[in-house]
């Protein structure tokens, strides 16, 4: 016989021989998975994908998670669902396995983020700050799709690391911005000569970095002024006092209106109130009586002793010579009748004579000596 | 080739096709033949098992390769009815096809000649009368047998004119 044959003889008994590869329907699959179950051959834990088509275990779909985690450093449970192909309901409670194994990611509104992640955000934030100069954080919170808290938390550790710049106020700043709006403030601070609210002044640096910037420059918040400036007020860059937040007073306007005040008190001996009223200076009789303990306040006029005293000797002249004065005549023009009858009264030769009945006062402000009453009597007679 | 359901007509444009146009009494070139039969048998029985569709055993019976022995299968209702299978080749053959014989039918369907040989249907004869040298047992089987048994095993076991082993045994047992 052939051997040809007889070889091809042996091919065909051992093809017939072999094993038929086996063909399982899906339905089959699905049952036998299905009893293996039941017959707990399997890990109870057995999920299936959104498909239907596969079958999964809890761990397999542990590493896929983390594996679609470290591709990016940040994934919505969403589209991890989607990605991995299983229920959101399965892919929740194994990131949340997955989040609490690993310290460097945490779940956030719906999303894991890795540390990494934040990282490299912080340094596409840092990149954007130093292009910008300055960046509000509700940009960030926006561009970055999540609460401006967690950007804050975010960015505030890696401050001077990875950011550098400084928070102010719900905005980044880079040194150099803020040495700009620094030298911004000192200057506006100290060609300031006038008291001044503040916000005003604000205002118009606002309006002034607009301006310089274009329509790109971003509006620095009033807030963020303010803190550069009381920043430079403590250093002493700036001199002033600060009343209620924002009424400014500088140095140089107290310094002028003490002066002036000085001068015209040490001058005149008197100062009317209107007088400091237009020096603005808000409680004159306050501040004369802190600034002067020695003088007298009466209502319309700061006299200083002095005045007293001249008038004293003027109305006790008077008395002597068998005369009358006006005491109006001797004061300043700024003292009004009821401030005499005060000035008179603290007058001691007139509270002495009157008590002696040698004078008495009439009109509040004359002063008759009783001999020249008498002498008008006479001639009257 | 109308009148084939499109899993034969996949199957069948699979096998390879002869080329000897010999018969049994050819001599040398039956054997050729024979070889090519045997390369066409391999070639359809290594691609039913690829495709988990395997569903006879057949053997020359005899060192010349005239007469073929086996078995065939065919699952019905998630059992597998199995008969016995046999055929000679024809001493016009390749020009007449084999006549599959399923003796142990015998007599249980109409669809049968005498001898449990199939009758096959009127599709086959012209279609191996056209590609005479060219079909050989392993076509003979694809299109001969494999419809019958497609249309006979199930009428077959409904009508309750075949039984399964097991359904055998246990009534044989009932009986006694």
């Amino acid at each position: 016989m052939d051997a040809e044959l007889l070889e091809l003889q042996q091919q065909f008994e051992s093809a017939q021989q072999a094993k038929s590869s086996v063909r399982l329907s899906e339905r089959n699959v699905v049952e036998l998975v299905h009893k293996l179950q039941e017959l707990h051959f399997l890990d109870s834990d057995i999920l299936h994908t959104v498909t239907g088509k596969e079958y999964i275990t809890r761990d397999h779909l542990r590493h896929e998670i983390e594996a679609e985690i470290r591709k990016s450093g940040r994934v919505s449970l969403i589209d991890l669902s989607d990605a991995v192909g299983v229920d959101l309901y399965h892919v929740e409670s194994q990131a949340q396995a997955v989040v609490v194994g690993d310290p460097g990611l945490a779940i956030v509104n719906g999303e894991i983020i890795s540390d990494s992640y934040w990282d490299s955000a912080a340094e596409e934030i840092d990149e954007k700050l130093q292009e910008c100069s300055q960046i509000a954080l509700a940009e960030l919170a926006a561009q970055l799709r999540v609460g401006s808290e967690l950007v804050v938390s975010v960015v505030e550790p890696r401050l001077g690391k990875i950011i550098k710049g400084r928070l102010e106020g719900g905005q980044l700043y880079t040194p150099a911005y803020v040495s700009r709006i620094c030298a911004m403030v000192r200057g506006a601070a100290r060609g300031i000569t006038v008291p001044t609210n503040l916000a005003t002044v604000w205002n118009s640096l606002q309006q002034l970095l607009q301006d310089t910037d274009g329509a790109n420059g971003v509006s620095v918040e009033g807030a963020f002024f303010q803190s550069q400036f009381n920043g430079l007020v403590k250093e002493g860059e700036v001199l002033g006092s600060l009343r209620a937040g924002v009424q400014w007073t500088p140095a140089v306007f107290a310094h002028a209106q003490r002066a002036s005040v000085d001068s015209f008190f040490s001058q005149n001996s008197y100062i009317s109130y209107d007088v400091l009223q237009k020096l603005a200076i808000p409680q004159p009789k306050q501040y004369l009586q802190s600034r002067y303990p020695e003088g007298i306040a009466l209502d319309g006029v700061f006299v200083h002793p002095s005045m007293v005293e001249m008038l004293d000797a003027a109305i006790e002249d008077a008395i002597e010579h068998g005369n009358w004065i006006d005491s109006l005549s001797v004061l300043p023009t700024y003292v009004g009748p009821q401030d005499v009858s005060k000035i008179l009264s603290l007058c001691p030769s007139v509270q002495r004579e009157i008590k002696a009945a040698k004078a008495i006062v009439m009109g509040e402000s004359c002063i008759f000596s009783n001999s020249y009453v008498k002498v008008k009597f006479k001639s009257l007679h | 080739m109308e009148g084939w359901d499109p899993s034969t007509k996949s199957s069948l444009t699979q096998i390879p096709l002869l080329s000897t146009r010999a018969g049994p009494r050819d001599g040398a070139q039956w054997t050729q033949r024979l070889k090519e039969e045997y390369r066409s048998l391999i070639a359809y029985t290594s691609m039913n098992k690829s495709n988990d569709n395997d569903w006879f055993r057949i053997s020359a019976a005899n060192p010349e390769g005239t007469r073929w022995t086996g078995s065939c299968w065919y699952v019905h209702n998630l059992r597998r009815y199995e008969f016995q299978l046999q055929f000679d080749i024809p001493v016009t053959y390749p020009a007449t096809a084999p006549e599959i014989e399923l003796p142990q039918l015998d007599g249980k369907t109409h669809k049968m000649y005498r001898g449990g040989k199939i009758c096959l249907t009127v599709h086959f004869k012209p279609l191996w009368a056209k590609n005479c040298p060219r079909f050989g047992i392993a076509h003979a089987l694809c299109l001969g047998l494999a419809p019958w048994l497609a249309a006979e095993v199930p009428v077959l076991v409904d009508s309750g004119m075949i039984k399964h082993k097991d359904d055998e045994a246990s009534s044989a047992a009932a009986e006694s």
